[in-house]
């Protein structure tokens, strides 16, 4: 419902707040063509988490494979 | 008249002279970077020389963090020749170059794609659709089940092939890019519907005819030897046989190392994928970017489509399965970054070849397709963490 004790200058001025919010999360998006994920968001930690799993489990797999084959070649 | 004739040949003697300056002057400019290059290692090394302990163990563990992909495989490589000495042989080594020389091919328009921060699902459709027409086109005449009969073949038909081979891969690399370009459309969704109408085109490709949906096989003697044909380098009983498809490859890497390093378009790409709308402010036409990086990338799925029909033998409609997977994963590997914008062809070179070396390592290993598939998603998923790392590190 539209708020009658509002002044048309209230208006003006909420209408202008909200469009400088739109323009301020306009800038914020990145600028790249397509994007896949907003790394901005993300710590450095998390990423040091996601590489150090990924080795372990690289090295695991092959490493694993590799001592399985010794093992049954002995 | 005779002032645009004028002109004309004033410009043509221009013309001609930078082309007679230009193998200088990339000479010239080859030296320099090179020598640049050096000049930044030997401050790189005397700036490492001032740091202190602490910040020496950083530098050290942030590098083999970076390249712990490179070490890993560096080391499992080691690991399986001791295991079996053979995996180091001529023949071993010989049998990687070839099986990733097509592969390169498609790899380098997938890299220029993804420095576009996009991504090309219909790649291996697109080399397979080309591999079957190539195919039903150069099946030898006293084939038995030659999928057209009435279609003899003659040397002028692998002329007429290759030219239906490069028109179709550009077509549809050109679509892909117009539709990603002129509707801002993400690569991922829009190569989907390519690869999937592909798919569709090659199971109705391959009933046509008296084909009755079987193989295609029986390609050409003649074609054969232009794809398969070669010479041995050295003598006959220990010598390395050339394969003329290596020097294709080879060829084209260095025509995609000068298209990316030394014209406009390779400039512009670059400039697109690290952020559009500087480029675009910049003057660089993105539209016209993306058509034509996405168009090279389709002509050079339709080179590795001619070559695979011949070293594949039978194709059907599962030739090309997982090709553009393991073109997308080489160049992950090899440092094209999915954030855009970052590539090298060197790396692109050295990601098919670990991703070949890994899959050989495992066949000398006796697994199955199974752990191989597992291995190379495992490899995927380390370099883009340490691609998303070294971004994080850079911003």
């Amino acid at each position: 419902m539209y708020n009658n004790n509002k002044d048309t200058d209230s208006i003006k001025q909420d209408t202008q707040l909200a469009d400088n919010v739109k323009q301020e999360e306009k800038e914020k998006k990145p600028k790249k063509l397509f994007t896949y994920i907003n790394l901005d968001k993300i710590s450095k930690k998390a990423i040091n988490i996601f590489v150090v799993i990924s080795v372990l489990l690289l090295v695991g797999v092959l490493f694993g494979y590799l001592i399985r084959a010794i093992v049954l070649k002995g | 008249m005779s002032e645009n004739k004028k002109s004309f040949s004033e410009k043509l003697k221009q013309g001609l002279e930078i082309l007679k300056q230009s193998p200088k002057n990339i000479y010239d400019k080859t030296k320099k970077e090179i020598l640049n290059n050096i000049d930044r290692k030997k401050k790189a090394i005397e700036n490492f020389k001032t740091l202190d302990k602490k910040e020496k163990i950083t530098f050290v563990k942030e590098k083999l963090i970076d390249n712990a992909l490179y070490i890993i495989i560096f080391l499992f490589v080691i690991g399986v020749s001791i295991y079996n000495s053979k995996f180091i042989s001529k023949a071993s080594i010989i049998n990687i170059v070839n099986q990733s020389a097509p592969r390169l091919i498609m790899a380098l328009g997938v890299g220029g794609i993804i420095v576009l921060t996009g991504t090309d699902l219909s790649a291996g459709r697109i080399m397979a659709f080309v591999s079957i027409i190539t195919a039903s086109l150069l099946q030898s005449t006293d084939y038995a089940s030659k999928m057209f009969p009435s279609l003899k073949f003659s040397p002028w038909l692998i002329l007429l092939s290759f030219i239906i081979s490069i028109i179709i891969g550009g077509l549809f690399g050109a679509l892909n890019g117009l539709v990603v370009a002129k509707f801002k459309l993400h690569p991922f969704i829009v190569t989907l519907g390519t690869q999937l109408i592909l798919y569709g085109l090659i199971l109705w490709y391959v009933s046509l005819g008296s084909n009755n949906n079987q193989p295609l096989g029986g390609v050409d003697r003649t074609y054969g030897n232009v794809i398969l044909g070669g010479f041995t380098l050295g003598s006959k009983e220990n010598g390395i046989y050339i394969s003329n498809y290596l020097w294709y490859a080879l060829i084209i890497t260095v025509i995609m190392w000068t298209v990316w390093n030394k014209t406009k378009i390779g400039k512009n790409m670059f400039a697109v994928g690290s952020n559009e709308e500087a480029a675009a402010v910049s003057g660089v036409s993105v539209f016209l970017t993306i058509v034509v990086v996405f168009t090279i990338a389709g002509v050079l799925y339709s080179f590795t489509g001619m070559i695979e029909t011949v070293r594949v033998g039978s194709n059907s409609p599962s030739t090309g399965v997982e090709y553009e997977l393991d073109a997308i994963a080489a160049c992950v590997i090899g440092g094209v970054s999915f954030m855009g914008g970052v590539g090298k062809i060197r790396g692109i070179i050295m990601g098919v070849l670990l991703l070949q070396i890994v899959q050989a390592a495992l066949v000398f290993l006796d697994l199955t397709s199974a752990p191989q598939k597992m291995v190379k998603g495992i490899i995927i998923l380390l370099a883009s963490a340490i691609d998303m790392r070294k971004y994080i590190a850079k911003k």
